[in-house]
């Protein structure tokens, strides 16, 4: 057995046994479906599925114009900025270099406006594990979180 | 004379050489490993060397990068400690001498691993780029990449995220292809590894193993229901049970993905967390099918059962994660809710029970407590702790 080199391309077997190709799989499509069938998506699409990303984000944008803003901003900033690494960490990491989530570092978040970071922050995206945090945050502290993480304030001072 | 006098130098040389040997190996300095553990320290990368005789901190050892998500196992002696950070990094730490004796940063991203039977080899379940690499114990050579190569629904080729890692018998590891919807295993006993693909239910977010090795049970996020592959078929395949524990019901938003880990069971009924209900499922083991739904204060994170399998602690998702709930398994009720602190997000039952050590992140403590009495018998400090785990690990399947 080579210890350094390695095997570098397993043999895979049982292929035939289970042929992958009665494994429906779509690109990103992990999502919650109640089809009786798992795998067939045939003609009933789930919502974020059929939905192209951007068209949902411009839903998501014209959300934020008929949202009312709540001034009530109980967190301070340090709490914010303890969630977002932590709490958002456990999925995107805690440099925020990705995880189960995408990386949300602002090279990554380059073609995103902060409108549309509130936006994704705020309904969550259908069919994926983001979700809606609406429920946990202020719309002032929604900004505040989508702001610098499009600045990347709150990484500083991490040696990434 | 002069004879004399080098005579008396060599034996006085040889005194103080025994002496200096006898220092490193009095009953003072010699000791076991078995009430050895590791805490990680997830902002700070570190790890602490705690032991659970005392239940006292002996050391840090620090340099172990982004600790998000990091997890630890076991060499078979219980002296390594090998820590899966989420920066890809994997570190073999000696809770002896408490230091790094090596590290890689063998990926991008990685979210856990496992030992294989024999303890020869670690494995590393890997996000970016997707798949499963496996190393030397000893030296942390790379061994095997296995990439988790699968075809997408258009045709195009892609790699997908890997959970859910566990060693098996049969020096096998078999893990869950998040993207994919598949569960693989990954034989280490031959010439090169084999690999074998079951299809699987929808996103696959973790997975944990029986005791005994025979099941294999992956969580889904992507429709309601777990995927069980029984090892003990030589042609297995996948059944999917509890399909509809939520029929007909919203989903609770998932503030934080449920972990299974370790086995939750007594008298032939499993407990594990439903996703995107404030319940934990319980199931007979005998037909699989659903036997209760036990209401709790929050999506549930870890459902963990003690040793002797009387009491089942749960631990919740952001933002009701401030307590643990503690399920009598006899009765199905809940016999008490405990808050350790803001943020609990671990937790770790001594090898005999006895005792379960619980971390607050927010709280900056792990908090140990009586299994009997539920009173905290011990507070330790430690920077946002996360994972809890000791070398008892080491000699148990699946973890």
């Amino acid at each position: 057995m080579q210890a350094t080199s390695g095997w570098v391309c397993p043999k895979i077997s049982g292929g035939a046994r289970f042929p992958l190709t009665k494994v429906k799989v779509q690109a990103g499509a992990w999502l919650h479906d109640d089809s009786e069938t798992p795998g067939d998506t045939m003609g009933r699409k789930p919502f974020g599925q059929s939905l192209p990303i951007l068209a949902w984000l411009a839903l998501a944008l014209l959300l934020v114009a008929s949202m009312p803003v709540v001034a009530d901003s109980t967190s301070d900033e340090s709490t914010l900025r303890n969630l977002v690494l932590q709490d958002c960490g456990s999925c995107h990491g805690m440099t925020l270099g990705g995880g189960l989530g995408p990386s949300l570092k602002p090279a990554a978040l380059q073609r995103l406006p902060v409108e549309a970071i509130a936006a994704v922050i705020r309904e969550g995206v259908p069919g994926t594990a983001m979700p809606p945090w609406k429920a946990l945050l202020s719309e002032p502290e929604i900004r505040w979180v989508s702001e610098r993480l499009k600045s990347g304030e709150l990484l500083a001072g991490q040696n990434d | 004379m002069r004879l004399g006098t080098a005579m008396l130098g060599f034996v006085l040389a040889v005194m103080l050489g025994l002496a200096g040997c006898q220092s490193t190996a009095t009953s003072d300095t010699v000791r076991g490993t078995g009430d050895l553990g590791l805490v990680i320290e997830r902002a700070s990368g570190s790890v602490l060397v705690v032991e659970t005789t005392g239940d006292t901190i002996l050391g840090r050892i620090e340099g172990l990068g982004d600790l998000s998500h990091a997890s630890v196992v076991f060499s078979r002696d219980g002296r390594y400690g090998y820590v899966f950070g989420r920066d890809g990094g994997l570190t073999k730490v000696d809770l002896l001498t408490q230091t790094i004796r090596q590290r890689v940063i063998q990926s991008g991203n990685s979210i856990g691993g496992a030992i294989s039977q024999d303890g020869r080899y670690v494995a590393v379940s890997n996000y970016e780029p997707g798949g499963v690499k496996v190393f030397d114990s000893e030296t942390l050579a790379l061994v095997a990449d296995i990439p988790a190569h699968y075809r997408t629904e258009d045709g195009s080729e892609a790699r997908s995220k890997t959970v859910g890692l566990v060693d098996a018998p049969g020096n096998r590891f078999v893990v869950s292809l998040f993207d994919a919807n598949q569960i693989w295993t990954v034989d280490m006993a031959g010439e090169s590894p084999s690999v074998t693909r079951y299809p699987a239910g929808k996103a696959p977010y973790d997975a944990l193993i029986t005791p005994d090795g025979r099941y294999y049970i992956a969580g889904l996020f992507g429709e309601d229901g777990l995927s069980l592959l029984d090892l003990w078929q030589e042609n297995g395949t996948i059944r999917h049970i509890l399909p509809a524990y939520g029929r007909g019901e919203e989903r609770l938003p998932v503030y934080k993905m449920p972990h299974l880990e370790g086995w939750a069971i007594a008298d032939g009924r499993a407990f594990v967390p439903a996703v995107g209900r404030h319940e934990v499922l319980v199931t007979d083991m005998a037909d699989w099918q659903l036997a209760d739904r036990i209401a709790v204060q929050g999506q549930p994170v870890f459902v963990m059962a003690s040793p002797d399998n009387r009491q089942i602690w749960v631990s919740f998702a952001h933002p009701r994660n401030d307590v643990i709930q503690i399920i009598d398994t006899q009765t199905g009720e809940i016999i008490r809710t405990l808050s350790p602190g803001e943020a609990v997000l671990h937790m770790e039952f001594t090898p005999r029970g006895e005792r379960v050590w619980v971390s607050a992140r927010d709280s900056g403590r792990v908090t140990v407590f009586d299994t009997r009495t539920l009173a905290p018998v011990a507070t330790l400090p430690a920077q946002s702790p996360s994972g809890v785990f000791f070398t008892s690990r080491a000699h148990t399947l699946g973890l």
